[in-house]
């Protein structure tokens, strides 16, 4: 039997119900008049329930949920790996968890020092010189990156260097947070085998070119193997070198980018560094720059800085998270985590190759790119996935990147076993023997959640975004 | 290696399906030179328990009393809310782009943009931004987009000095200017006399209750001048009436999320319907599945970057999800009675504690009317505030580097969590003022 959706909370709303209270009333303080009039809407439509049925509306709901916790989430470039729960004890702590950053410096000291090993840390896996922990996601400190690409170019008098120049292949966030800072976006088309060529980027190479955007490993898994010889060029004609660090979880004691031509660079620590991603965070983005950048990073004293990019001092519970993720596995611990990453990824290419096309042959690393290009009976990317769904595992990202038709990209992580790793690729051959057996087993999947394809066509038309009592 | 899910045999297997003899093969890709040579130097490996005596052995006793709010509130969090918000399903579920297997969390999503309308008095709200002073960014950028010719952003100085350094930040590489309004030294309301409504204006922006913890006039503003309001204490809105705004955006940190040095917590967004087209961030819709299921899903993603690249209303991501849920359990718990109770409790507390500090000879600066933050004017009592924070009482957040006028004041906030030990609290303050 279909488990059915549970509807918002706010079904439950029985005006007759007390809310909950945590501290007595005193009556002589009750007595003072409040200095203000109570707003008159009463705050209209609150649900208002009992303890039981909060607990159970929201377990029923999370149980709707697909989670690390119940199987491999093979999405790629989203590095879905374990959480670990010391992490989340440590993040839970009171001690560390209840702190406020307007506090005077001597009650944070303790606060402070894990901000700064962490930041010494991330230098030291990076290789960059400095690096700024504010950042509130991956998306977030592409902007700050890109600010301060703005701000280091205007302080060398050249507010003409106006151009960004993005792979086809880049998250669409690149664009996006280049855009934010008044940058020209020109889209650097990718060689046959999905990689970089500097010799296709040459006729965008001027001098208006404010940086590039690469994201290294890419998003097809590939290290760019012309990275440093693209990085010099783009250096030569004064331009900075930005890497989108959302794939680091291939290169960590493998490759540090900020020896090998990158300027600047953003982690994820909700996907490296393993702080969980929430349902869509929070999350937490530090960037990692060279010398010549330091002056304008958000904690620069100088005028040229940029100046804070989000309030207090950064994402706090994910910082202690990763602290405790990098003292758990050390150095060459981390380095494991990255040479594992990528056999995980390689199995699965060995033996999915198959069963499916690769888009493209290049080598993959933590990630591989699959199309849909000879799928019979017109069965499309999105129809594998919904149908994988009914073999027990979460679809891998589908139709990224964009510049791969019908893209069905898969990336494991380290943290899966083999077994694991068998019963997906079995899933996965099994849903690819019934796109000739079976087509309209796929295209109508799934069949066994707990809402089938929603219609998303209709909510883009009526615009339900908010529950209302019936009445109005 | 504590993590990973590969033995040594299975690890030979695997390569042997690969088809090559060693690991390293596979990162033949990488140039030799640009290869790492040595090992990283972090500290590790430990085992959980030692690291536990680590984090341990590190940390320092903190404040008996903390009085500082300053954007950040300690409100109590129901045991229910960490109980539930820790599943499993919340913590390690990705951003639910694939509907069938997240309804739980755009549910959960739809019930927390509801949750935010009800609050502000607004139309429709998205589901969280990163935090309060990144929200009000997104709120003047969106203000440029439904004016686009307009050039000046006028921003009161008693909005939260960190989040008008953040705006500033934003706006920096922007074609806009902003202008500041000062604040009434009498009420410590914003002074929105000189505004007159011109096309030359993006927007204004005031914050209520105000860095000051006085609560703004919102009417004051003259009519048609696109108005973004700023909340920094959400609480207060169980019982102030909304802001009249274009735009209300604020921190949901004190509806259930704990202060964790400033972060995370979760902005929101909240604004009228005509603007929906052009709102940053995530949102969720209900609409239904293809057997006419009430089913939910994101919705308008073509305002976002993963479709919309450049020309997407804002570049953010990850958002801040699993926050939105800890507001969303807590409001569902508290119920508009629990909340307005809390909210009460919290002014109540406030109100006892600076009449005792003005008997004490620090009276209130501002006569505008507050929530459960004030400035209080100790200059007639110097080292109080210091021989307090000798024995971990913190009266308040010292306002002389953030407005050096205010030199000897403190923003003093109160909350529920204060509210029963009203009598200990004042006589601490009493035995030390009668001495300074």
């Amino acid at each position: 039997m279909r488990t059915i959706v549970e509807s918002p909370i706010f079904t439950r709303a029985t005006e007759d119900k007390p809310g909950f209270s945590a501290i007595a009333d005193d009556p002589a303080l009750d007595r003072l008049p409040l200095p203000f009039p109570e707003r008159t809407d009463g705050v209209g439509g609150f649900a208002q329930t009992t303890e039981i049925e909060v607990i159970r509306h929201y377990t029923r709901l999370s149980t709707l949920n697909y989670d690390i916790d119940r199987g491999l989430y093979p999405l790629g470039s989203c590095t879905m790996k374990h959480n670990p729960r010391l992490n989340e004890k440590v993040a839970a702590d009171p001690a560390w968890r209840d702190a406020h950053p307007l506090w005077p410096s001597r009650w944070l000291s303790a606060h402070h020092r894990i901000m700064d090993e962490l930041r010494r840390d991330l230098a030291e896996i990076s290789g960059f010189d400095e690096v700024s922990l504010l950042p509130a996601a991956g998306a977030h400190g592409e902007l700050t990156a890109v600010f301060m690409i703005r701000a280091y170019h205007l302080s060398r008098g050249r507010p003409d260097k106006d151009v960004f120049l993005i792979p086809d292949s880049a998250h669409g966030t690149n664009p996006a947070s280049a855009a934010m800072a008044g940058f020209r976006c020109i889209q650097v088309k990718s060689g046959k085998d999905g990689t970089l060529r500097l010799a296709d980027l040459e006729k965008h190479l001027d001098d208006r070119v404010a940086a590039i955007m690469i994201t290294n490993p890419n998003t097809v898994g590939a290290y760019e193997p012309e990275f440093s010889a693209i990085a010099d060029a783009v250096h030569r004609v004064g331009g900075l070198v930005y890497m989108d660090g959302a794939n680091f979880n291939a290169i960590m004691g493998i490759f540090q980018p900020g020896k090998i031509g990158a300027d600047i660079m953003h982690f994820n620590l909700h996907k490296t560094f393993t702080t969980p991603h929430g349902g869509g965070g929070p999350g937490s983005g530090p960037i990692g720059f060279n010398r010549s950048l330091a002056a304008f990073a958000p904690e620069a004293p100088s005028p040229e800085g940029i100046g804070p990019v989000k309030a207090y001092l950064g994402q706090w519970g994910m910082f202690i998270r990763a602290w405790t993720y990098i003292r758990s596995l050390g150095g060459v611990g981390l380095r494991e985590v990255s040479e594992e990453a990528v056999i995980n990824a390689n199995y699965l290419r060995a033996r999915l190759s198959g069963t499916l096309n690769l888009a493209f042959e290049c080598p993959s690393l933590h990630e591989v790119v699959f199309t849909d290009r000879g799928l019979p009976n017109g069965v499309t990317t999105g129809d594998l996935g919904k149908r994988l769904i009914d073999h027990g595992f979460h679809p891998p990202t589908v139709y990224f990147p964009i510049h791969v038709q019908g893209a069905l990209m898969i990336e494991p992580t380290e943290t899966e076993t083999k077994d694991e790793l068998d019963r997906f690729i079995a899933a996965l051959q099994a849903v690819v023997a019934e796109a000739a057996s079976d087509p309209e087993k796929l295209k109508s999947a799934p069949h066994t959640t707990p809402v089938s394809r929603v219609d998303e066509v209709r909510a883009a038309r009526t615009l339900d975004l908010r529950w209302m009592p019936v009445s109005e | 290696m504590r993590y990973s899910g590969l033995t040594p045999t299975t690890q030979r297997e695997m390569l042997q399906a690969i088809g090559v003899e060693r690991q390293e093969s596979l990162f033949a890709s990488i140039p030799e030179t640009c290869r790492m040579k040595r090992p990283l130097d972090v500290y590790g490996p430990l085992p959980e328990s030692a690291l536990l005596d680590r984090l341990d052995g590190m940390k320092v006793p903190p404040p008996r009393v903390s009085l500082v709010g300053a954007g950040l509130y300690s409100h109590y969090i129901p045991s229910v809310v960490d109980s539930l918000v820790n599943r499993s399903e919340w913590v390690t579920s990705y951003t639910p782009y694939q509907p069938e297997v997240s309804q739980g969390t755009l549910v959960m999503y739809y019930e927390f943009q509801t949750y935010v309308c009800q609050l502000t008095g607004q139309e429709i709200a998205n589901g969280g931004l990163y935090d309060g002073s990144t929200a009000l960014a997104e709120a003047v950028l969106m203000a440029k987009r439904v004016r686009p010719k307009a050039k000046f952003v006028y921003v009161s100085e008693s909005v939260h000095p960190e989040y008008r350094a953040v705006l500033a930040t934003y706006l920096r590489f922007q074609d806009m200017e902003i202008r500041v309004l000062p604040w009434d030294r009498a009420s410590g309301r914003t002074d929105f006399t000189a505004l007159t409504n011109s096309p030359d204006i993006v927007a204004v922006v005031a914050q209520t209750p105000n860095f000051f913890g006085v609560i703004e006039d919102f009417a004051a503003i003259p009519e048609g001048v696109f108005r973004i309001a700023v909340v920094n204490e959400a609480q207060s809105l169980a019982l102030l009436t909304p802001p009249a705004a274009d735009i209300t955006v604020g921190e949901m940190q004190s509806l259930g999320i704990p202060i964790q040095l400033g972060g995370p917590t979760a902005g929101f967004f909240a604004t009228r319907k005509e603007f929906v087209r052009q709102m940053p961030g995530r949102l969720v819709g209900r609409s239904l599945d293809r057997h006419g299921s009430e089913a939910y899903c994101i919705t308008l993603a073509t305002r976002e970057q993963f479709i919309r690249r450049e020309k997407a209303t804002s570049n953010i991501c990850t958002a801040s999800g699993l926050m939105c849920l800890r507001s969303a359990v807590y409001l569902s718990l508290m119920g508009r009675k629990g909340l307005q109770d809390v909210a009460r409790k919290s002014a109540r507390a406030a109100l006892a504690f600076r009449s005792a500090l003005a008997e004490l000879g620090m009276p209130t600066k501002f006569g505008g009317p507050s929530f459960n933050e004030f400035v209080v004017d100790a200059r007639r009592r110097p080292g109080v505030y210091e021989a307090l924070e000798k024995r971990g009482f913190l009266l308040g957040l010292p306002l002389g580097p953030l407005y050096p006028e205010l030199e000897g004041h403190y923003l003093v906030a109160l909350t529920e969590i204060h509210y029963p030990k009203m009598a200990e609290l004042i006589g601490e303050v009493k035995s030390l003022a009668h001495h300074s």
